[in-house]
């Protein structure tokens, strides 16, 4: 059975270029969210095996969220996708529970070589 | 002020943090682009009066399309990128696959997100120089003619001063016939900062 994904990214084009990638290589997005809120309402409902999160978003930012996705359930597997790669800001984002952090931007492979680290 | 009191030792300094900052984000720019050489100016450093600035992207009348952000971290800046409509076309073109429907949100998006790539390139390299935590604002977008969209840059970042230091670079993807300019205005306070973060006197 496919694994399923929810994607986090304030812009469309991102979220659209993750659903592409992550379609091609089998597994099926269940929800989008355009901020840290969004994502952890988008969780809750549809339990997905993995989340993609941005960090500089509207609203809640992607840390935040990571934060609040763990809380309520300390198993989810996060990566982050963000352009702010900076040391500081991997160290708070694997602080919070995010298992990887792929600075874009990036080659497809590198999110799928991710994801398949955590889920196979 | 400070900015009037900026020998050419920091100047140099200025111009040397941003010829790195600004070569990662055409680098980051390429490897977006799918490795298309991006050509950079040599970044150039000056005080301007904010009434000038149209005038450094080919005149206020010019229709533009402008994404910009702040730093809010230890150091405060405002960072734009400005294109003009047909590059801005030709970018939002070579990104999406050929047959998407295209409508204003997904437009807008591309724009924002090939802004927050360079930019977010930038800040991580500031941040690596100066050894310090840059956080970005998410992307705005601004689509005017160039004066109008430098004043609402302008007014949403809260640009009060008269008189700007302004970091600036022309980028240039012959290819694909795409020409932009990068913009950094370094907020009150923030060249002390960056320059006592780096130690020099």
């Amino acid at each position: 059975m496919a694994k399923t994904a929810l994607i986090t990214d304030d812009t469309a084009f991102m979220r659209m270029t993750l659903r592409n990638i992550l379609e091609k290589n089998g597994y099926k997005v269940v929800a989008e969210a355009g901020d840290g809120k969004e994502a952890l309402e988008k969780y809750k409902q549809h339990k997905p095996d993995l989340v993609t999160m941005d960090i500089t978003m509207p609203n809640v930012d992607g840390i935040t969220a990571i934060k609040e996705i763990i809380a309520f359930d300390p198993e989810a597997k996060i990566i982050v996708v963000s352009a702010m790669g900076q040391k500081a800001l991997v160290i708070d984002a694997l602080n919070a529970g995010a298992k990887d952090f792929v600075v874009k931007p990036f080659q497809p492979d590198r999110i799928i070589e991710a994801l398949q680290k955590l889920v196979g | 002020m400070f900015e009037n009191n900026l020998d050419h030792g920091k100047i140099d300094i200025i111009k040397e943090l941003a010829n790195i900052g600004m070569g990662n984000s055409t680098t980051a720019l390429s490897a977006m682009l799918g490795e298309q050489k991006v050509a950079m100016d040599v970044p150039e450093v000056s005080l301007v009066a904010l009434q000038d600035v149209p005038e450094l992207l080919g005149g206020a009348d010019i229709p533009v399309i402008g994404t910009y952000f702040e730093s809010r971290g230890e150091l405060r800046l405002v960072l734009f990128f400005v294109m003009s409509q047909p590059s801005a076309d030709k970018v939002v073109n070579f990104l999406l696959p050929k047959e998407t429907k295209v409508d204003t949100e997904l437009y807008n998006s591309v724009l924002m997100e090939a802004g927050n790539i360079m930019i977010g390139a930038y800040l991580n390299a500031l941040s690596q120089l100066t050894n310090s935590t840059l956080l970005s604002t998410p992307p705005k977008m601004a689509a005017d003619m160039a004066g109008a969209v430098l004043g609402t840059i302008a007014a949403e970042a809260m640009i009060v001063d008269d008189q700007l230091i302004l970091l600036k670079t022309n980028i240039k993807v012959s290819e694909l016939e795409v020409e932009g300019s990068i913009l950094i205005v370094p907020c009150s306070g923030s060249l002390e900062k960056m320059f006592s973060l780096l130690g020099v006197r």
